[in-house]
């Protein structure tokens, strides 16, 4: 029982719970903004089960096919894949049964549902972790597409197609995830470095990587804004939605003007935070 | 500066949470231009709670957020002006914009003293005309008595944003750690103030 305790706790870090959490809460997002189904918990539940193992699988799969570059880095270099507690093997077959388990009741809800979510995984490791991202800083636009996946995907299962408004949250994401992934690509320099990762800040140094930062902020509060006018939430989720952008841009500005870390870091929380009320706002506006 | 406490992050989050809430059920009663007046004052208060939850209290020390926080009471005074004392509008509106010409200009350019008083002046105008007005509105029998309360959340906001403006003197009314302590209640009690006694006025 200890022994099983231990393993859950170590796969727990693995499936990077709070990333996954959010991924998770874009899909149920996703969904209930077609308000179609939202009564319908037997989808409800298939949804989030299926983008629960997809995004965790996922995740675990990232871990072992970048456990090389992981020991390189002081950040995570503890991770139970480099640091020994979690064999190759063993995380391998984990995370393999979750994304093809959670592929087929994905396919079992729906068929373009099924394919998106398959689209997410093969963008997420083949594309992203395999292909580009020891070669390309350009490698997280492909990340940043597969992040965009489950909330289309959730849409696209209430809705019965893909259309503007879910394109419009995919592109918010699509564009969020870069200042994610930028801001730690520059708090953590010397460790992508040091494992010979190109990071954008590397590449085209720090100044303009804010720039990138700051424009896409901008870019991911815009669709967002759009998608949320499209889906017709009333104005007073509108006008909430407009203040937080309006504190986002004005993150954004300060840290291009007077850049420093802590600025930086900043943003990036409120970025994530930004993200996570919107998809909150977008739900409640929804189901009210 | 001293970092903020557990207690105090959840006071801010209920600042953003009460005033979120505001700005989405609560302003569609009004005129529009009244609608734009709270909804700044509000979004500001929301925004600064985020931005000290993020930050700590060290944002305090950058101009641009002591200029952004003046619109609170300044926004708020006026959406009142507008729906109780028309006539006066746009005087006020004028003095609200040279109020804040005058904090940026100082901000940047002036000597301390001098920019802390422009601050004190406009805080201080403001916080008396959102302190005084639902005292005379009431005591007119023109809005129920809970319309107090944003009287009381006029006092409190201009309070902690005067005692702020002090921390530039030599000799400051209260220490920074004290203000920086008190801060997270005063805005809590004045987005409560606000949102309760404009919702029942």
């Amino acid at each position: 029982m200890k022994i099983i305790r231990k393993e859950l706790k170590f796969y727990w870090t693995m499936i990077k719970p709070l990333q996954t959490g959010l991924l998770l809460l874009t899909g149920i997002t996703g969904f209930i903004s077609s308000r179609c189904s939202v009564i319908n918990f037997v989808k409800l539940s298939g949804l989030t089960l299926s983008l629960f193992l997809t995004i965790a699988g996922t995740t675990i799969l990232n871990m072992v096919f970048d456990h090389d570059i992981d020991l390189k880095m002081l950040r995570t270099m503890r991770r139970p894949i480099p640091s020994g507690k979690v064999k190759v093997k063993e995380a391998l077959l984990m995370g393999t049964i979750m994304c093809l388990v959670g592929l087929i009741l994905a396919f079992m809800l729906s068929l373009l549902y099924g394919i998106l979510i398959f689209a997410g995984i093969l963008f997420d490791i083949l594309v992203y972790t395999i292909l580009l991202k020891r070669k390309t800083s350009w490698s997280i636009f492909w990340g940043g597409i597969s992040g965009a996946m489950p909330i289309l995907a959730g849409r696209t299962l209430g809705t019965g197609s893909i259309d503007t408004i879910g394109i419009m949250f995919a592109l918010s994401i699509l564009l969020w995830i870069p200042t994610h992934i930028m801001t730690f690509n520059m708090l953590y320099f010397n460790d992508y470095k040091n494992a010979g990762i190109p990071t954008f800040p590397s590449k085209y140094g720090f100044k303009n990587t804010r720039m990138v930062i700051a424009l896409s902020s901008i870019g991911a509060s815009i669709a967002i804004g759009i998608g949320i006018t499209a889906l017709g939430l009333s104005w007073g989720y509108l006008r909430l939605l407009a203040i937080l952008s309006a504190g986002l841009l004005g993150l954004a500005i300060m840290s291009v003007l007077k850049p420093s870390e802590k600025i930086n870091f900043g943003l990036f929380k409120y970025a994530s935070l930004y993200m996570l009320i919107a998809m909150l706002l977008t739900t409640i506006g929804s189901v009210s | 500066m001293s970092k903020i406490s557990i207690p105090d992050r959840i006071l801010l989050f209920l600042t953003a949470l009460v005033s979120g809430y505001y700005v989405i059920n609560g302003l569609e009663k009004y005129q529009g231009i009244v609608t734009l007046y709270f909804t700044i004052a509000f979004g500001i208060l929301i925004i600064t709670a985020i931005f000290l939850t993020i930050f700590s209290f060290e944002i305090l020390k950058e101009p641009v957020i002591v200029v952004m926080a003046t619109f609170i009471p300044l926004a708020l005074s006026l959406g009142l002006i507008y729906k109780y004392l028309q006539e006066y509008h746009l005087l006020y509106l004028f003095f609200s914009m040279g109020g804040l010409l005058s904090i940026l200009i100082t901000r940047y350019l002036a000597p301390k003293r001098v920019a802390t008083l422009a601050l004190i002046i406009v805080h201080g105008i403001s916080g008396i005309i959102i302190f005084l007005l639902p005292i005379i509105i009431y005591t007119k029998g023109i809005s129920s008595f809970y319309f107090l309360l944003v009287g009381v959340g006029g006092g409190l906001i201009s309070l902690g944003g005067i005692l702020l403006s002090t921390l530039r003197f030599t000799k400051p009314i209260l220490a920074a750690e004290k203000i920086n302590a008190l801060l997270p209640k005063l805005l809590f009690l004045a987005s409560l103030g606000f949102v309760i006694g404009l919702s029942l006025e």
